[in-house]
């Protein structure tokens, strides 16, 4: 192996020789430069080979002594990889810098680059404390001397701060070591370990070693003392962030982990503390950069941030957790070193961006998994990181640690995601829509915002774009390799959401046009459906079918879109593979990396919309804060043993007793809670109405008819642990005893109400459609929540039934959209004899929706209704009744206001939708048919299926199904209903027969009653419901919309508030550092408390 | 005894250091009071390796490397200082040239004109 000497030779010989080198011709230099940082790099790697391959640690000693008498460098498996990504980044950073478009690095800046490095690779390698001195120090003044060619005038003010700062560390630092050196008699970190605790002990060993672990802490720019680090941070170049935050600060965290084992041999009390600070970095960080305006400081913050959860997982358990705390780290470095460098490639200056980069989807994507592998998402190696720790964590009861980290992901996620939202919006998205927009009367459509297009200061050299793509690469490749050799996925399978992106993605590379793609997604889709559905059995299969084909009759509409692929068939068969893998998941671990993947591809869906990034951040906080309430649960039962491979469906804890298992209630309601955020449910809807609105109208549709289902999926795959009671244990309490599924269904019934309140008051129709949704599904909940036998049945009908009429509705709007340009009802009107078949289409949905006979929503009504009164929920069925009444009520005025009434002027030429669109319609509307005639088509598998887990109580007579309370016979129905509406007909042909008739013209307002006639805000269906608003509006109050802003505004201000803590002064950050010195000590002698 | 003065003074030198780098307002001072803390450190290194009556420990015909451990004086913190003095020079002339071009900027060597950077 090559000896790691050669390494700090090779730096420092370089740093020294470049100026001559760049004597022969500065390309000769520059080219060398890479060669020596490619070099090191792939030292780094040649040494992890070998090292991770069971070699002994390489060990090096100098100056021709033993280790004691002289400095020795060490290289473990650790430090192998820290100094190949470390250096790897290096290369990266020494070639973006050299082909600086503004400012390019030549003789000075090299050197000192150099010199950085070689301090950086000998603070990973050195195993003496002084030298770990020297090397900072190195690092250090190499920093200054590259903060002064900063651009920014203001980088001097702010790298006198950080000299002050750094001062005070190294002055800990060395007083510690002196101290350490005094009692111990060596320098060498062996030595110290081989010496006997006792020589740490008393006063003076606790005061050394809270001055020495101090001094490193400083140096990793903890809260409350770091204001210096962040003025410099705004103040320096992107390109000189870039290194301080993922070079330098790597190699101090390196420094931490190579005396972690000191600190818990000589005064374990401080391992607490070391974990503390960690936590209050992690969150405090998180609270300052969510309102912080500079976007320099706020990736500053965030490094901070990510340094903290380091500490924190170090600490926790400090032998275990190493690898992993290494793992964290370098995804850390190598996705911040690729957000600094974009963010310089557009020279972006502010957290919320004013430029869209919309029009540059290679650089948004490198942004985009930079920020996924920042907030943990699936596949990259932080998401392992989390979730192994948060495994052995929950399993311990360490809940104070969970949450810490689970709420500092939210926060990082929040401003994180803010910003790169910003920037992925369209160039007409003001980006706060998050409500229908009516215009005033007689104003056009408000003037849409004008977001200006950045342009990469380096222009579209793929050279530029390149050097942060190629840290996404590794991000991608790190995470999926870890994922499969940690051995937590056993089934590949799950990993097809990634396969499908990654395909589909190069197909937009190569240009394959989009129908193609569609075509193609579609034959993947069956294919899958082919392969795995006749081999299911029970729910699995049902939810299969209702995913897959779903989204595959659904796809046909999308033949409609034009052109090249843009990334959206990636996204679709992203999130359809993704519900499919859901449904095949047989551990905790797949299911939620499977939740995590829809979650992440169906946020880019809606991303794609024209205005929707207001609506895409409410989406994606929710559905984080869904997802880690999920794992919280599923990993309480994971660790009472609740889950192996081969128990699917969580059913098995009923029959066991639910109450053997501990903290069955806690995940119970953590695993509903996750569910309903999913699903819109009242309280936590937020997200649901502008995503499902301002999403694409294809893509609106897919999200409310098929996504909309999963959280349904969750529910039911949990349905075991949903009986646990609340408070057990405890009597007098009001909710004491009370099972959590009886709360699940009073939130079902106010969600069916209040969806279908909001519904009625919309003039936009894809904001009624959303809120209909989010009824419906109100519904679905509540039939669920029974927990009984038909309780499953009709929400499974249910559920199949609104993918059937939601999804024709969609397409049908989507159709009258495109055509008549407008999303407001009372822009529409008299459509009926320019769309007759979208007409029908919506005719028979609502008719479907409204649950009325003879079509397929009575018969999941009259299920409904049953299963509530068999329960002995009554005042719930009053509930959902009335709540059907409005939806009739809103289903009408959008009938009514889209296709009756006369036709506007504007929308003379207005023509039927293409016939690929209505395509699917009619399937669905076959479908609705063939379920409504014979309701045991899908009765009978969805009963067969449930049987599985509850005793049938549902007979069959014929095509009659026969519950408790009465039969239903759908084919009766249908042909009862048909001769209602066919008598009437009969009577009107005989009565009109042989007299001449007189087509009403539209003008001829004496028949037409009615004027078309602006402003439109006096025509009838502006305000439809303007008397049901007087009397019930109180019903659709948003109180829950102000609950959320009052929290998140609450937040918000104390992160202001703590952000004034960093006054700017340089003395009194030294004051702050001292302080943080002294609360080091006072915790240290509380013994960590 | 005389490694207790010794640290008594370093510790002096230090908290007037600290002192000066908190409480002066003159950049210059401020680096005065750097250096401060900086010299107070190089008495506390080398008087950490003191020992009473110790030799110097050069290895001749009167200390042969056998005795070294118990006659002279730890010669380990005396390179360790000499290592710091260099770096506390590095560091100081740096903090100069940032004062100098602070100056340049601001026409001000005061610290409090230089807070620009905040929150």
């Amino acid at each position: 192996m090559v000896s790691p000497i050669f390494l700090i030779g090779i730096a420092l010989g370089f740093a020294f020789l470049y100026p001559l080198i760049e004597k022969l011709g500065r390309q000769i230099a520059a080219g060398l430069g890479l060669l020596v940082m490619a070099l090191f790099s792939a030292m780094g790697v040649s040494w992890f080979i070998q090292l991770a391959g069971g070699a002994v640690p390489i060990m090096v000693q100098t100056a021709g002594f033993t280790a004691p008498l002289s400095i020795n460098l060490m290289v473990g498996a650790n430090e192998a990889i820290i100094i190949a990504v470390m250096n790897l980044i290096g290369l990266l950073a020494l070639a973006w810098q050299s082909h600086h478009v503004e400012q390019p690095w030549k003789g000075k800046q090299v050197v000192l680059f150099f010199v950085m490095i070689l301090g950086a690779n000998g603070l990973v390698l050195t195993r003496d404390l002084f030298n770990v001195f020297v090397f900072m120090e190195i690092t250090s003044i190499a920093l200054y001397g590259l903060l002064s060619t900063s651009r920014d005038i203001r980088s001097y003010e702010a790298g006198f701060k950080y000299m002050i700062a750094g001062g005070l560390a190294s002055t800990f630092y060395l007083i510690g070591v002196a101290f350490l050196y005094r009692s111990t008699g060596t320098l060498n970190l062996e030595g110290m370990l081989a010496t006997d605790a006792g020589a740490f002990a008393g006063i003076a060993g606790l005061m050394a070693m809270v001055f020495f672990i101090t001094g490193i802490v400083i140096e990793l720019k903890p809260a409350f003392a770091n204001g210096w680090a962040l003025d410099t941070y705004q103040a320096a170049d992107p390109g000189i962030g870039a290194l301080l935050s993922s070079v330098i600060t790597t190699a101090m965290v390196s420094v931490l982990i190579k005396v972690m084992p000191l600190v818990a041999h000589g005064t374990p009390a401080l391992v607490p503390v070391i974990g503390g600070v960690g936590a209050v970095g992690f969150i405090i960080s998180g609270l300052m950069a969510l309102n912080q305006p500079n976007l320099r400081r706020m990736l500053g913050l965030s490094s901070i941030a990510q340094t903290g959860l380091v500490l924190l997982i170090l600490a926790i358990v400090p032998e275990a957790f190493v690898r992993l705390a290494v793992f964290l780290l370098l995804t850390h470095a190598l996705a911040k070193a690729a957000i600094f460098w974009i963010s310089d490639m557009i020279g972006a200056e502010a957290a919320r961006s004013e430029m869209s980069l919309r029009h540059r989807p290679f650089l948004l994507i490198v942004l985009a998994i930079s920020i996924f592998a920042l907030v943990g998402l699936p596949p990259f190696p932080s998401f392992w990181v989390k979730w192994t720790v948060l495994q052995s964590l929950v399993g311990s009861g360490q809940w104070a640690y969970t949450a810490v980290i689970l709420i500092g992901s939210l926060l990082e996620a929040a401003y994180l995601f803010k910003w790169f939202l910003s920037l992925a919006r369209s160039s007409e998205d003001a980006g706060d829509t998050l409500g229908e927009d009516v215009p005033a009367d007689f104003a056009a459509s408000p003037a849409d915002a004008q977001v200006r297009a950045a342009e990469p200061k380096s222009g579209t050299s793929l050279w530029a774009a390149g050097i942060p793509a190629v840290t996404s690469v590794l991000l991608l490749g790190y995470g999926l390799w870890m994922g499969i050799a940690s051995g937590g996925l056993l089934n590949p399978l799950i990993l097809t959401p990634i396969a499908a992106m990654l395909v589909f993605g190069l197909f937009d590379l190569f240009r394959l046009p989009q129908k193609l793609q569609v075509i193609l997604g579609m034959a993947s889709l069956g294919a899958i459906g082919y392969y795995t559905v006749p081999s299911m059995g029970g729910l699995p299969q049902i939810f299969m079918i209702l995913f897959l084909g779903g989204m595959l009759i659904q796809l046909l509409a999308f033949l409609t879109r034009k052109g090249s692929g843009d990334g959206l068939m990636a996204l679709i068969m992203g999130l359809g593979t993704s519900l499919a893998a859901l449904v095949i998941s047989t551990n905790a671990l797949e299911i939620f990396l499977s939740w995590e993947l829809m979650t992440v591809t169906s946020f880019l869906l809606v991303i794609r919309g024209r205005k929707a990034s207001a609506g895409a951040m409410r989406y994606i906080m929710f559905s984080l804060f869904s997802a880690y309430s999920l794992l919280v649960g599923v990993l309480i039962l994971n660790s009472a043993g609740g889950f192996s491979r081969g128990t699917p469906w969580m059913m098995a804890f009923a029959e066991s007793g639910i109450a053997a298992v501990p903290g069955a209630v806690f995940a119970a309601v953590l695993i509903a809670l996750a569910a309903l955020i999913k699903l819109g449910n009242i309280g936590v809807h937020l997200w649901l109405p502008a995503s499902y609105a301002e999403a694409e109208d294809d893509v609106s549709s897919l999200l409310s008819s098929v996504l909309s289902k999963a959280g349904i999926l969750l529910l039911m795959l949990f349905g075991g642990v949903l009986t646990a009671t609340l408070l057990p244990g405890t009597a007098g309490s009001a909710l004491a005893g009370v099972p959590v599924n009886s709360l699940l269904g009073w939130v079902g019934a106010i969600t069916a109400v209040a969806g279908a309140m909001m519904a009625l008051f919309q003039e936009d129709i894809k904001y009624t459609l959303a809120y209909s949704s989010m009824g419906q599904i109100g519904y679905i909940v509540l039939a669920m929540a029974t927990m009984t036998h038909l309780g499953y049945v009709s929400s499974l009908y249910l559920a199949i039934t609104h993918l059937l009429f939601k999804g024709m509705l969609w397409l049908a709007v989507l159709g009258v959209i495109q055509q008549t340009g407008t999303r407001l009802m009372y822009r529409m009107g008299g459509l009926i004899k320019k769309m007759p078949f979208s007409f029908l289409s919506v005719l028979f949905a609502i008719i479907a929706v409204s649950g009325v006979p003879p079509l397929s929503g009575f018969g999941g009504k009259w299920l409904l209704y049953t299963a509530l009164m068999e329960k002995g929920w009554y005042l719930q069925a009053a509930i959902a009744m009335f709540s059907s009444g409005v939806a009739f009520l809103y289903l009408y005025r959008l009938i009514h206001s889209m296709f009756l009434g006369q036709p506007k002027d504007n929308l003379q030429h207005v023509t039927e939708a293409p016939a690929i669109q209505l395509i699917p319609q009619f399937v669905f509307m076959g479908g609705i048919m063939a379920i409504s005639m014979y309701p045991n088509l899908l009765i009978k598998p969805l009963q067969a299926a449930v049987e599985q887990l509850f005793a049938s109580d549902i007979a069959w007579e014929g095509y009659s199904v026969i519950s408790s309370l009465g039969y239903w016979n759908g084919n009766a129905v249908m042909y009862v209903t048909m001769g209602v509406f066919a008598l009437p007909l009969i009577l009107l042909v005989l009565a009109n027969s042989g007299k001449k008739l007189v087509k009403v013209k539209q003008f001829n307002i004496v028949y037409a009653a009615e004027r078309p006639y602006k402003p439109e805000t006096t025509h009838y269906a502006f305000n439809f419901f303007a008397h049901y608003e007087k009397a019930l509006g109180f019903l659709a109050t948003p109180w829950t919309t102000r609950f959320w802003t009052g929290m998140s505004g609450m937040t918000r201000s104390v992160g202001d508030g703590l952000r004034r803590w960093n006054t700017g002064n340089a003395q009194t950050y030294g004051f702050q550092i001292l302080l943080y010195l002294l609360l080091v000590l006072f915790f240290a002698t509380r013994g960590g408390m | 005894m005389i490694t207790q003065i010794m640290i008594v003074i370093a510790s002096v030198l230090m908290l007037l250091g600290v002192w000066g780098l908190l409480s002066r307002r003159h950049l210059i001072k401020i680096i005065l009071g750097f250096t401060l803390l900086d010299t107070g450190i190089h008495v506390l290194l080398v008087a950490i390796g003191y020992r009473r009556g110790g030799t110097a420990p050069i290895f001749d015909g009167d200390l042969s490397p056998a005795e070294a451990l118990a006659r002279a004086v730890d010669p380990v913190p005396s390179a360790l200082v000499l290592t710091a003095i260099v770096i506390g020079l590095a560091v100081t002339a740096l903090m100069l040239s940032y004062a100098v071009k602070m100056f340049q900027h601001k026409r001000s060597l005061m610290i409090d004109r230089n807070k620009e950077l905040k929150w």
